[in-house]
């Protein structure tokens, strides 16, 4: 739950609230959360998972219940996670805090205790807008992501990140449901294939011989 | 839905079988939940419901299908042609196209009615929505964008890519319903022939909180994961100018599309992880491979300022900065064929 749409100084933290920075991982996720302090964040949380594995839906149930202590306005998370690429957390948190959200947002404009985005959708965009408290998630293109500044950097390293055992957080994580089984590797992409010819005439017509006979899609 | 559900691992019945015990009724069957477009199916609605088929074939019980939106009580009863049992109809003016927030509240309730052991959806912007918020209000297991699917010892096993479609995981889903996104255009909708009684289902939509204000569509094009070819330009194009590529498919009347960023913003590259893919492996022609118009349009095309490799000869001519100077010193040291030894 990482990007922040920190763009230009004036349009920071235009809600003038505090902003946080979740992320629930080991030790590891500390550098995530460094870089969100550098580039502006005021608050860091880990949450420790103590070596249990948490699917997509008890990660989202630990975040929610930290995140409903808080009083947050905007919740911001990352429209989908790199490694099981799930789709779920975001949307689940909004389930789990009773919250509206919306999805894939790459526009947005808030003010007036309401939030409106645009959203992808096959082969067009959506606006939509709802009310604060609310989730959105974040695809490429809703900003550009600034760069942490090295006085930020250094400032970064000195603050304290506050690490929430998840013993400690009250939350019941629940037993994992999805588990992965096995991994393996997709099937090799074919070659492409270079036709071969005397000139473009010929080329063409083996091309258009191919295309109708082995590929039949003409 | 009772949270009180116990999955058996089989063992008991003849042959793999779902029984979720929730009080004295088993929970059996499937629920497939489709997509309109237009009022009229998408594709991957029938891959879902077809999905749906092969599964509920497998734990036993009814294969529903969910149709959500307005005015979609006439083409509801197409579900049966791919074998829906029942088919579950929300017809409902706040469930149009684009209203996301509400066709979730009516997909909470569709699968409370249906009472499945599987919901299968589509992995599409709607339907990964309403998967990842239906898996969360029910406490139930989830595998999105799923390219195969199997019930094994009573459990469903999805296959699915992870770490960018680097890997192909097989996860197991425990719990109930196991809800499985499958990913458009994986699967195959075979037709079937189901009972198909239609049956209309009032949803209580008071709950929504999210309105659409505006949509917007890219008319004249057909979207990317319903197309059954795609064309691809890349960098070969020189620029933005994609009007050849745009040429080639009116000549052979197939579906065309480029990608949506240029390839200037896209660093120079293709952007391949555009988050929607066409299809698991899409098969793609590369300009300038091959020479794809009809003798009967030569001379006249193509224009003959498109000779191969034009990036580099343009940079040549006209901008030769020290950017395109050590691209072009660094590609010609990278090209040079590695030295011949002499035996």
């Amino acid at each position: 739950m990482m990007r922040w749409p920190l763009k230009k100084p004036e349009n920071q933290n235009r809600l003038g609230r505090q902003r946080y920075g979740f992320s629930v991982g080991p030790e590891k996720a500390v550098e995530a959360l460094r870089t969100a302090l550098a580039m502006g964040a005021d608050t860091a949380v880990r949450i420790d998972p103590e070596g249990k594995a948490l699917d997509g839906l008890a990660t989202a149930r630990v975040l929610a219940g930290e995140l409903k202590k808080g009083n947050f306005d905007l919740i911001i998370a990352g429209h989908r996670a790199v490694d099981d690429d799930n789709f779920q957390v975001g949307p689940a948190v909004a389930e789990f805090m009773d919250t509206p959200h919306i999805s894939m947002v790459i526009a947005q404009t808030i003010g007036d205790g309401k939030i409106r985005c645009t959203r992808t959708i096959e082969g067009g965009t959506l606006v939509l807008e709802t009310a604060l408290p609310a989730l959105i998630t974040t695809q490429r293109g809703l900003n550009e992501p600034r760069y942490a500044s090295l006085p930020g950097i250094m400032k970064a390293k000195k603050k304290p990140i506050d690490t929430r055992p998840l013993s400690a957080t009250g939350t019941d994580p629940g037993d994992p449901m999805v588990k992965i089984l096995a991994l393996r590797l997709p099937p090799e992409r074919k070659r492409g294939r270079v036709i071969d010819g005397d000139g473009p005439a010929a080329k063409a017509a083996a091309l258009v011989k191919i295309l109708r006979e082995e590929a039949k899609v003409i | 839905m009772t949270p009180t559900i116990l999955i058996s691992s089989g063992v008991n019945h003849d042959g793999p079988r779902i029984n979720a015990i929730q009080g004295e009724n088993y929970v059996t069957g499937c629920i497939a939940f489709t997509e309109l477009v237009d009022g009229a199916f998408k594709t991957i609605s029938f891959e879902s419901i077809s999905t749906a088929k092969a599964i509920a074939d497998n734990i036993g019980g009814p294969l529903v299908a969910a149709v959500m939106g307005a005015g979609v009580t006439a083409t509801a009863s197409q579900a049966k042609e791919y074998g829906a049992d029942r088919i579950l109809v929300a017809d409902h003016e706040e469930l149009k196209a684009g209203q996301l927030d509400a066709c979730i509240a009516a997909a909470a309730q569709l699968v409370e009615k249906a009472d499945p052991a599987v919901v299968v959806i589509g992995s599409t912007a709607m339907g990964k929505d309403i998967a990842a918020r239906l898996s969360a209000r029910l406490g139930a297991p989830l595998a999105m964008d799923c390219v195969a699917v199997r019930v094994e010892n009573g459990q469903v096993v999805a296959t699915r890519p992870m770490y960018g479609g680097k890997v192909l995981a097989d996860v197991s889903l425990t719990g109930s319903p196991a809800i499985v996104a499958i990913r458009p255009r994986a699967m195959e909708a075979v037709a079937a022939e189901g009972a198909g009684e239609v049956e209309a289902v009032t949803v209580d939509l008071s709950g929504v909180r999210v309105t659409l204000i505006e949509k917007q569509m890219e008319t004249g094009k057909i979207e990317l994961t319903e197309a059954d070819v795609v064309v691809t330009g890349g960098r070969g194009m020189g620029g933005n100018d994609y009007s050849v590529v745009e040429a080639w498919p009116r000549f052979w009347t197939v579906p065309w599309v480029r990608p949506a960023v240029p390839w200037t913003k896209a660093g120079g590259r293709f952007p391949i992880r555009s988050g929607k893919p066409a299809r698991s492996w899409p098969p793609t022609c590369m300009w300038p491979a091959v020479f794809p118009v009809p003798f009967s349009t030569w001379p006249a095309w193509p224009p003959r300022v498109l000779s191969w490799p034009s990036t580099r000869t343009r940079m040549h001519r006209f901008s030769p900065n020290a950017i395109s100077v050590s691209w072009m010193i660094c590609s010609r040291s990278c090209r040079r064929s590695p030295p011949k030894w002499r035996s």
